[in-house]
């Protein structure tokens, strides 16, 4: 796998290193989504997982700290802006407790609205 | 066109906003004014609101939007009430559901609907506009 692909944080010359795929970041962080209120699952369904959310999550290396941007439709009815700042901080917090990777910023877009009556969101 | 979008930084990333987004709260909160409809001639509730020559127009600003909404009122409700109450409802909806700064809000009424087609245009509605008559 190329380089850019993964994460890697050096524990130590003795211990050996370990790498985290863009994958994982961009999994855990959708599952981190879906635990949001006001958060719209895409189709109703879960969070798409591994190669499928790296569609919705998007995952940026620099300098050693992560940088994450997510695209989510949020539930009418709930304030557009503070889900999108829970959804940061339940971001930064999953993430950096699941990987150790310390994540710089969690940049959200909200694409649309979805109203109680519509069943399935169009994918964006 | 490019979508436009609405950037607010915040302590841990940016959040970004469709316009649509925008769109959609702010016709929401049209429809919950009695005595509002859409223009004559245009498709359902929502459809009325899609293009920006239609129904509504948000024009963004930093960290703030200002609003244009043409409307047709139902004959027999106070046209400047109604008016009023769209314009406190659209405020109120994008500040409080989307966090947005509203500068302006302008309503346009252009038509006024005798209670009889309105009624029409309601059941037309709920029948999914399968009925032409």
């Amino acid at each position: 796998m190329a380089k850019e692909e993964e994460f890697v944080s050096e524990t130590g010359p003795e211990e050996g290193k370990v790498s985290i795929s863009r994958d994982v970041i961009a999994t855990i962080a959708g599952i981190a989504a879906t635990e949001v209120e006001g958060i719209a699952p895409p189709k109703g369904e879960n969070f798409p997982r591994g190669g499928a959310a790296r569609k919705l999550v998007e995952t940026q290396l620099a300098e050693g700290r992560v940088r994450i941007g997510i695209k989510v439709s949020v539930i009418y009815g709930h304030p557009v802006h503070e889900v999108a700042q829970k959804l940061q901080e339940r971001i930064k917090e999953e993430v950096e407790k699941m990987t150790a990777l310390p994540v710089e910023a969690v940049d959200v877009e909200v694409t649309r609205v979805v109203f109680p009556e519509e069943e399935h969101p169009e994918e964006v | 066109m490019a979508e436009q979008r609405l950037v607010l930084e915040r302590p841990l990333g940016r959040v970004t906003v469709h316009l649509s987004t925008l769109e959609a709260i702010a016709a929401r909160a049209v429809e919950k004014v009695e005595g509002v409809r859409p223009l004559r001639g245009g498709g359902g509730l929502m459809n009325i609101f899609a293009g920006p020559e239609e129904g509504l127009l948000i024009t963004l600003g930093e960290e703030r939007v200002d609003v244009e909404l043409r409307i047709a009122v139902v004959l027999g409700y106070p046209v400047h009430e109604v008016a009023q109450g769209v314009q406190q409802a659209v405020r109120e909806d994008l500040e409080g559901l989307a966090g947005v700064r509203v500068g302006r809000v302008d309503v346009f009424v252009k038509q006024v609907i005798p209670p009889q087609e309105a009624l029409v245009l309601e059941e037309e509605s709920e029948e999914g506009g399968e009925n032409n008559g």
